[in-house]
């Protein structure tokens, strides 16, 4: 689709707007959203609503891409189907899947496996190494302790 | 007759079988829903290669790739759980890598790019897990970085075609045989069990599949937030709560009358050792006394024969133009399987 406004180039956004009660749609290139999103900064943006399935009812930022860069997905074509076309779908739509996602497992907090061509993660052995240091400290083990806030610093230069 | 899966573990009378699968995909490219086909092409090439080309893996595996025609072979392998329904029934180029023992299988091209599963007999998350994991980084290490490595966020985890598997992108599941409380009408037990530990429980067939033989799925629903390991304990202690109880209801039934029980399991074993039809629902039905026999000791038999014989029974392993044929061959390969006198 390309867009309303330039008529030129591919239309990624989907802009709902409400102005004293009267709703207009548009379908913007990601130039032309920008533009209109700082001439129009006083007014009401309002969200697509009726989104199918999962989605709805769920709060949108006003602007959005609704087509994934790189894989050519729709916004509709995930909530109908509930599953994303790519990897980039996921930063694409993160409005839209967020809260989904925190629907399914409760949290968006990854403390798993990494690829092994990632460097390690550092944060999950912090936060087990604070554990530890709580309770050594309120063991009185204050060698042991100190041993471990040491750990602690050095992997916080990492991180 | 294959041997049942080469990863045993422990329980082998209330637990079946014990699967860890892993889901990966490509951040280069699109998934399994949108992929093109020269790009589910060069990810046959390059997911396969790291394990076709491994001196050690190599004689180990065997790739088989599979177009649009439906394919008994792939029922077969659905039935044996080697392969999922939705690869069976995919209409994508995709292919699939099998361990000669049946205990590891990769698929490529599913809705993932990458699917891989590691299972054994009995209850062995941990084994699976290792063999699963050890898998995916040979897998990892050597797939082209052209296509981006695996798709993966900090935030996120292992980013997959469905956000229900993000994450660890890990799925544990645990199939058990439960005859005592199916027989005491065990819904609500499995129902307070699965949602206090965030499980899910299916049939023997997987998703909205009845419990035949009295055997149930059960694994993890949530793949984000926790790590593989603190997943992988979840399981381990429902399952084992689920044991207890098994355990604790067969002992009360055969306390109430060892003759009834006993009568039961005899008779089991008496029809499978001489019927000349059997239908897959009755054989299930059977083999499920037939088994828990076993395993209370009143019968003799060997447990791996008696989990393979779970799926060799099934329709599309035994092959046959008609479900009469099969009955006939389903009551031979019992005869010949089951040595009760």
């Amino acid at each position: 689709m390309l867009c309303d406004n330039c008529k030129k180039r591919q239309a990624t956004y989907h802009l709902m707007r409400s102005v004293n009660g009267k709703k207009t749609e548009s379908h913007l290139c990601s130039e032309c959203a920008s533009e209109l999103e700082s001439s129009t900064s006083g007014l009401e943006h309002e969200l697509q609503s009726g989104f199918s399935g999962f989605f709805e009812g769920l709060n949108h930022p006003a602007k959005r891409r609704t087509v994934c860069p790189q894989c050519g997905a729709t916004e509709q074509e995930i909530a109908s189907s509930g599953y994303v076309g790519c990897a980039e779908c996921y930063n694409t739509f993160k409005d839209l899947l967020e809260p989904y996602i925190v629907r399914l497992h409760g949290r968006v907090s990854h403390c798993g496996g990494r690829p092994g061509s990632l460097p390690p993660d550092n944060k999950k052995r912090i936060a087990d190494l604070r554990e530890q240091l709580k309770k050594a400290i309120s063991a009185e083990e204050f060698e042991k302790a100190a041993a471990i806030r040491d750990e602690i610093r050095g992997l916080e230069k990492d991180v | 007759m294959s041997d049942f899966f080469k990863m045993s573990g422990s329980d082998t009378d209330i637990v079946i079988s014990t699967r860890v699968r892993l889901a990966r995909n490509l951040a280069g490219i699109p998934f399994g829903n949108r992929l093109a086909s020269e790009d589910a092409e060069r990810l046959i090439a390059e997911a396969s290669r790291p394990i076709v080309e491994n001196p050690v893996f190599s004689e180990r595996f065997t790739l088989k790739k599979y177009g649009k025609e439906p394919s008994g072979e792939l029922r077969g392998l659905v039935e044996k759980h080697l392969v999922s329904k939705e690869f069976a029934a995919s209409g994508l180029t995709r292919a699939a890598l099998i361990s000669e023992d049946g205990g590891i299988s990769v698929m490529i091209n599913e809705e993932d790019h990458i699917r891989l599963q590691a299972i054994g007999s009995g209850l062995c998350i941990e084994e699976c897990l290792e063999a699963a994991t050890s898998l995916d980084r040979v897998i990892e290490q050597g797939i082209g970085k052209e296509l981006g490595g695996y798709a993966f966020d900090s935030r996120l985890g292992y980013l997959t075609c469905c956000p229900t598997n993000i994450g660890t992108g890990m799925r544990v599941s645990v199939m058990l045989h439960l005859p005592a409380l199916a027989a005491s009408g065990s819904d609500r037990l499995l129902s307070r069990i699965a949602s206090r530990f965030g499980l899910a429980v299916r049939g023997f067939y997987g998703e909205g599949t009845a419990a035949t033989g009295d055997i149930f799925q059960i694994s993890n629903r949530v793949t984000l937030g926790y790590d593989e390991s603190e997943l992988a304990q979840r399981l381990k202690e429902a399952v084992n709560s689920l044991i207890r109880e098994e355990r604790a209801r067969r002992k009360e039934e055969y306390e109430a009358s060892p003759l009834a029980f006993e009568d039961r399991v005899h008779r089991s074993a008496a029809v499978l050792s001489s019927a000349r039809l059997i239908s897959t629902d009755e054989a299930m039905q059977l083999l499920s006394d037939y088994r828990t026999g076993v395993a209370s000791g009143i019968l003799k038999g060997d447990m791996d024969r008696i989990n393979a014989l779970l799926w060799a029974i099934q329709p599309a392993s035994l092959g046959g133009n008609s479900a009469a044929s099969r009955d006939a061959n389903r009551a031979e390969l019992l005869r010949r399987e089951i040595n009760y006198e």
